[in-house]
């Protein structure tokens, strides 16, 4: 069975994860991270019990400012037939466009030393539903309902106290209100990879 | 034929090269999940003034031919014959006694449209229930002469709720929290005691017309 990666790529894979266990140097000032493995160079994500569970949506955060107490109206009526009808047009403020959830400092990168010098890394940051789409998260009751999730990320180079380089990345995430049609656990995988140049 | 091979052996592994550095280098992943809980939003007014012109009731109650306020034709009973009752005097006997009867003042139905909403996902099921109650009926709704008369409340979505008793909850699929759905409150409403307004309910003096109570069902 052909794997889906280049067995260049789960080479180097497999030697990175073999430093990270044996070395493990620590990173000035890096945050502590799960996983335990601090690896000289390569890219770790922080975790709490191996996931990344969300702050649950509040109304507050949808309402805003605003109330559902609309306040007076005052309306014509008019004839329709043998009744009196008006029309109070309720107009409903809206929600918030988004909910986003910001995951400050989540990964972190150590380049190699022969690339210290060449740049920051191009690091990629994708949300996965349970069926793999991008972009997206899965309702874990129904995994056939999903949500978009668009991913923002950033990235601040730090030095440790040697000058050795490193990177530490963020990520926001945002929801958008109107695809919110089903309450529940929305599920999927956040990936980050570091490409190459 | 040895050199070719190694030639061969090279050229794959510069291809392979050139596919890993299109691919990514190191990659971590990890679950996420994110708790989107029942929630339910109802919009309202608290406090809404109904303006009916003298014209609009009256049209509603006056029958067809009449002109609110000024005149009403009613149709020509035809030819009746004069009577001589006694000696220098005709009488001649029409017909004019209201008919036809305007609408019946005890029944008359008011449709408030849009006047609620209603913004919803999750709860016990994929339902959302809007009820509408209110004071003991028959309510009332005082004047500054007598009174308007509340018989009946229903409700409904959309436009349109029909008046009459049975029709005082609403129960609908969860719209979401994109589009609020909208819905509309019908007061059956008796005018026979309503002498001179303005009639004044509601929040102005503490009186309730109708109240409105939405469950995540």
């Amino acid at each position: 069975m052909r794997s889906p990666w280049p067995a260049q790529v789960l080479a180097l894979g497999l030697a990175w994860f073999a430093v990270a266990a044996i070395a493990a140097p620590p990173i000035p000032g890096a945050r502590s991270f799960s996983a335990g493995l601090t690896p000289a160079t390569g890219i770790l994500i922080r975790t709490e019990s191996g996931r990344i569970t969300l702050a649950p949506l509040k109304p507050s955060e949808l309402l805003g400012g605003s109330s559902a107490r609309i306040g007076t109206r005052s309306v014509l009526a008019t004839v329709v037939g043998r009744s009196l009808q008006a029309n109070g047009s309720l107009d409903t403020p809206p929600l918030a466009a988004y909910i986003t959830r910001e995951l400050p400092a989540v990964w972190r990168y150590a380049p190699q030393a022969q690339r210290h010098g060449t740049g920051a890394p191009q690091v990629r940051v994708e949300v996965r539903s349970l069926h793999g789409r991008a972009g997206e998260l899965s309702l874990r009751e129904q995994p056939g309902i999903s949500i978009p999730v668009s991913v923002r990320a950033s990235q601040t180079l730090l030095r440790g106290a040697d000058g050795t380089p490193w990177y530490e990345g963020s990520v926001r995430l945002e929801i958008p209100v109107a695809a919110m049609l089903a309450a529940g656990t929305y599920s999927g995988r956040i990936e980050i990879s570091q490409e190459s140049p | 034929m040895k050199l070719f091979a190694r030639s061969l052996a090279i050229t794959a592994l510069a291809a392979g090269s050139l596919i890993a550095t299109q691919r990514a280098e190191a990659q971590v992943a990890v679950d996420v999940d994110i708790s989107l809980g029942g929630i339910t939003i109802l919009y309202y007014y608290d406090n809404i003034n109904v303006n009916i012109p003298d014209a609009v009731l009256a049209s509603l109650l006056m029958p067809a031919g009449c002109v609110a306020g000024v005149s009403c034709v009613v149709p020509s009973p035809g030819t009746i014959d004069a009577t001589n009752p006694s000696p220098g005097r005709l009488n001649w006997l029409g017909t004019v006694n209201g008919t036809p009867a305007p609408t019946d003042l005890s029944s008359i139905d008011l449709n408030l449209q849009h006047v609620w909403a209603v913004r919803a996902i999750g709860g016990s099921s994929a339902n959302t229930t809007v009820t509408i109650a209110g004071p003991a009926l028959p309510s009332s709704i005082a004047g500054a002469s007598g009174s308007i008369g509340v018989v009946s409340r229903a409700i409904a979505t959309g436009a349109s709720a029909t008046c009459g008793p049975g029709s005082t909850t609403a129960t609908f699929a969860d719209p979401g929290l994109g589009v609020a759905l909208q819905g509309s409150v019908c007061l059956e409403l008796d005018f026979s005691s309503a002498v001179q307004g303005p009639f004044i309910g509601s929040g102005d003096t503490g009186d309730t017309v109708y109240t409105l109570q939405v469950t995540g069902t």
